[in-house]
């Protein structure tokens, strides 16, 4: 049922390629889910998530030291540098992490492109003026992106932008329920494959796709085993052979039903509500979306919004997803961990490097899951 | 025989007493009835002025200090580490949260204290995000009221929407300082404490730039040491009288030619807050090749405010708000003077790794203008934002024609400090540019 994400996500490079030669437009690539897509498919672009490979290049130490940058930003420059997003027209980054941003200034330099924006989103998103803040510095953003693309980006365009994107997310969002379900009728790396096979394609084609799978959805029967029900909370999630190893090759069962990740339902868990002016309520979908670590501060919003997740998906264990060097997610690691722990919630850490030691990762998951069963 | 003459700082032991009294007086507070106010320097703790018995001390020397007494400095890590942070989390930030786990700190002069230091209100700018994180995480532990300010991007400098927003969070602080502390806050007194710190740290950029005369009249090193006025106080008037002092004293050294390295034949610069627990190691390039740090963008810009002339030219001190004339009579239009001039390069603004495609300039810039023969640059893994865009100034400054080498690091954890290796390092590099040894190699 959702053999056809996994293979464009596969395929991403061909389907970008592919989708410019059918439509003639740009393609612009943004690394953190920070980047207003909106405007950018409002301006006729095609915006596409830069990802690794899981594939280490010998071309990012002379930027990035191994032992200092995140391995997810290493792995994705290493894809640039190599010159796998060739196809680019231009990236944009929406602040948020170090790492995030670092990569961009050394893609910007070194792998030229047509048009590169730093967006200068807020660092805290709930800071008193944030909301306004944000939506001049997209006013600064589209006035770029027409400079660039030489025409006027108007309100209908804009709201062409916003509601392909707010479908997008809403139709995610239907399909994530049915993992509510006991037996849960999407497992953990169909979703994955699912949101970010979203995030490089062209969403009203995207749209049309889960509306397919929607239609047979309901009727699905699952002939698995759900066993334990897991929630992922880290940052950007593409380890897919992770996440197929937990739900496939542990002798434990398991299925991953929800996760806190910028990949997952943070991405999607909120739209942008439409008002007069388009920037302001695009900026207020920014600001109010569930929060990365980086920008969850003062008051911590994400220990609820997981506990909440916990309590929707009926979650039985966590796995907190650290890339190595991620120091933004290790920052909010500790609190969550002591919190999990006093709801009685089994909790694994493991850390992601760019490729992962996946039979000893299994040992550990498997070591985890023993405990939630009623096996001593 | 020596090079140049040279001779000590005469100004040296007024500010060890200047560094030990303010902290005596941040920590004794409490006891004369005062409150405590602990803040990230980035973009100002001059809104605290305005509290008529505030005692300010800015958490980067606070955290500074634990890390140069490196005992109490890994204590305090190994406390942080027993509870979950790891060991690659932020040597400042395990610094001050150890400290407050263990409820002890150490005085400038090595007194151990037996109280951390809880402040009464406490505030930080998110230079990158993991410099509210720092606080966040530490006023939760402590119970302490803050104000997290949002510092998105300080480049291009100038930017309306940028002072704006934090001129409106800077008034907003104040008003929740003012709930949190139960006492009137005074828009007098802080008017007068921002002119004072405009002036303080448009003095530390007149005495930068004497430091671009060769022979350089101060070292690094011992620039490190002057900073600490700048840093906790530059809103005082006894900071304002220092730094005018300082200055003299420095244009008296260029006068007559004294050097702060006899035999300087190396000029250097590095980058990056240094490894506080080994020092030593600029002794080494001075004693062995007589290579002498002049300067570097984070020592250049932490304690004043820079920009390039018209835009793009070499790099120049920002004119004050006095200086330009902008109205400063009321809270408002002080907040916004403060944030238009702090928002320059100005504390580690240049590091917020939005303002990368700038940094790398700027360090280019800063090798040029004070004349440096090559460029050691400090990759401290300790911070991440200053090792992030570490590489990328060293390319720039190398690619420029100035050799140049990042050396690794840590501003606060001893354990990641190898100082062997750095030697090592430092010896292939002056090996390489046909830098002669000073001293006969130990066998
Ligand atoms: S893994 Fe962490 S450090 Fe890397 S991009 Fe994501 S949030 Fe940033
Ligand atoms: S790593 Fe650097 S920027 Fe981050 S909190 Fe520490 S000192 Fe601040």
């Amino acid at each position: 049922m959702f053999e056809k994400f996994s293979e464009i996500l596969t395929n991403r490079h061909e389907y970008a390629r592919d989708w410019k030669k059918r439509t003639g437009g740009k393609v612009v690539g943004f690394f953190c889910s920070y980047a207003p897509e909106e405007p950018l498919k409002a301006a006729g672009i095609l915006p596409v998530r830069i990802i690794g490979g899981h594939k280490s290049s010998d071309k990012v130490a002379k930027y990035i030291a191994p032992n200092i940058g995140c391995s997810f930003c290493r792995d994705a420059l290493g894809r640039g540098l190599e010159g796998d997003y060739d196809y680019l027209d231009g990236i944009v980054q929406g602040q948020t992490c170090l790492h995030t941003g670092e990569a961009f200034w050394v893609w910007q330099k070194h792998i030229p492109l047509e048009f590169s924006y730093f967006l200068a989103v807020p660092h805290s998103t709930q800071t008193i003026g944030r909301e306004e803040y944000l939506a001049v510095e997209y006013a600064k953003f589209k006035t770029a992106l027409e400079k660039w693309i030489g025409k006027e980006i108007t309100n209908e365009d804009l709201d062409r932008g916003i509601e392909s994107y707010n479908t997008n997310r809403q139709l995610i969002r239907q399909i994530f329920e049915y993992r509510q379900q006991d037996n849960p009728l999407v497992t953990g790396s169909e979703a994955l494959d699912l949101a970010l096979s979203g995030q490089i394609m062209d969403r009203d084609e995207h749209n049309a796709m889960m509306r397919e799978v929607l239609k047979k959805l309901p009727e699905r029967k699952m002939d698995r085993d759900p066993g334990t029900r897991i929630m992922i909370i880290g940052s950007v999630n593409t380890d897919r052979e992770f996440m197929h190893m937990v739900e496939h090759e542990c002798d434990i069962p398991a299925t991953i039903v929800i996760d806190d990740t910028c990949t997952g339902i943070r991405y999607n868990f909120n739209d942008v509500n439409p008002q007069e002016d388009r920037l302001m309520a695009i900026s207020l979908r920014y600001n109010h979306r569930p929060p990365c670590p980086n920008k969850d501060w003062p008051r911590r919003r994400r220990i609820p919004f997981i506990k909440h997740l916990i309590k929707a998906y009926k979650v039985d264990a966590v796995i907190l997803f650290n890339h190595k060097f991620c120091q933004p997610h290790q920052l909010d690691n500790a609190v969550i961990e002591r919190e999990m722990k006093a709801m009685g919630m089994p909790t694994l850490t493991l850390e992601f490097d760019i490729r992962i030691p996946i039979g000893q990762f299994r040992t550990r998951v498997e070591a985890m899951l023993e405990t939630t069963m009623d096996i001593i | 025989m020596s090079k140049y003459k040279t001779e000590p700082m005469k100004l040296w032991k007024r500010i060890k007493e200047f560094k030990q009294n303010h902290f005596k007086e941040y920590h004794e507070a409490h006891k004369n009835g005062r409150l405590r106010f602990l803040g990230a320097t980035a973009l100002s703790i001059s809104q605290y002025t305005g509290f008529e018995n505030a005692v300010i001390m800015g958490s980067e020397p606070f955290a500074a200090n634990i890390a140069f007494w490196k005992d109490f400095g890994l204590k305090c890590m190994e406390e942080c580490e027993r509870r979950g942070m790891t060991r690659e989390l932020c040597g400042y930030s395990k610094c001050v949260w150890g400290a407050q786990f263990l409820n002890k700190n150490i005085m400038p002069d090595g007194t151990m204290l037996s109280e951390w230091g809880k402040p009464d209100f406490a505030s930080s700018f998110s230079l990158a995000p993991c410099h509210c994180k720092w606080f966040q995480i530490l006023c939760e532990n402590s119970d302490t009221p803050m104000y997290l300010f949002d510092l998105t991007k300080a480049y291009p400098y100038n930017d309306e929407n940028l002072i704006k927003y934090m001129t409106g969070q800077m008034l907003d602080c104040i008003e929740q300082a003012e709930k949190a502390v139960g006492q009137p806050f005074i828009d007098e007194l802080f008017i007068k404490g921002v002119k004072n710190e405009f002036k303080s740290y448009r003095t530390w950029c007149d005495i930068m730039i004497l430091n671009q005369t060769t022979p350089a009249p101060m070292d690094e090193k011992t620039i490190f040491s002057f900073i600490v006025p700048n840093l906790t106080k530059a809103y005082g008037d006894d900071t304002v009288a220092l730094m005018q002092e300082l200055k003299e004293e420095v244009r008296d050294r260029v006068n007559r030619g004294i050097a702060a390295v006899a035999n300087e034949q190396f000029r250097i610069i590095t980058d990056a807050i240094p490894p506080w627990p080994a020092l030593e190691l600029y002794r080494y390039l001075e004693r062995e090749y007589g290579g002498v740090v002049v300067g570097s963008p984070y020592v250049i810009c932490l304690c004043g405010s820079w920009k390039f002339e018209n835009d793009e030219g070499d790099l120049i001190p920002t004119p004050t708000p006095v200086e330009l004339g902008m109205p400063m009579n009321t809270r408002e239009e002080v907040a916004r003077a403060l944030v238009w001039y702090r928002s320059h390069f100005s504390t580690e603004t240049p590091y917020n790794i939005a303002c990368g495609e700038v940094l790398h300039e700027l360090t280019l810039k800063i090798a040029k203008q004070w004349h440096a023969d090559g460029g050691m640059l400090h990759q401290n893994i300790g911070c991440t934002m200053q090792a992030l865009g570490s590489m990328e100034s060293r390319n720039a400054v190398a690619e420029a024609g100035i050799p140049c080498i990042n050396y690794e690091g840590n501003d606060a954890d001893p354990r990641e400090i190898d100082l062997t290796n750095m030697k090592r390092k430092f010896d292939i590099f002056f090996e390489a540019n046909n830098v002669k040894r000073l001293t006969k190699k130990a066998a």
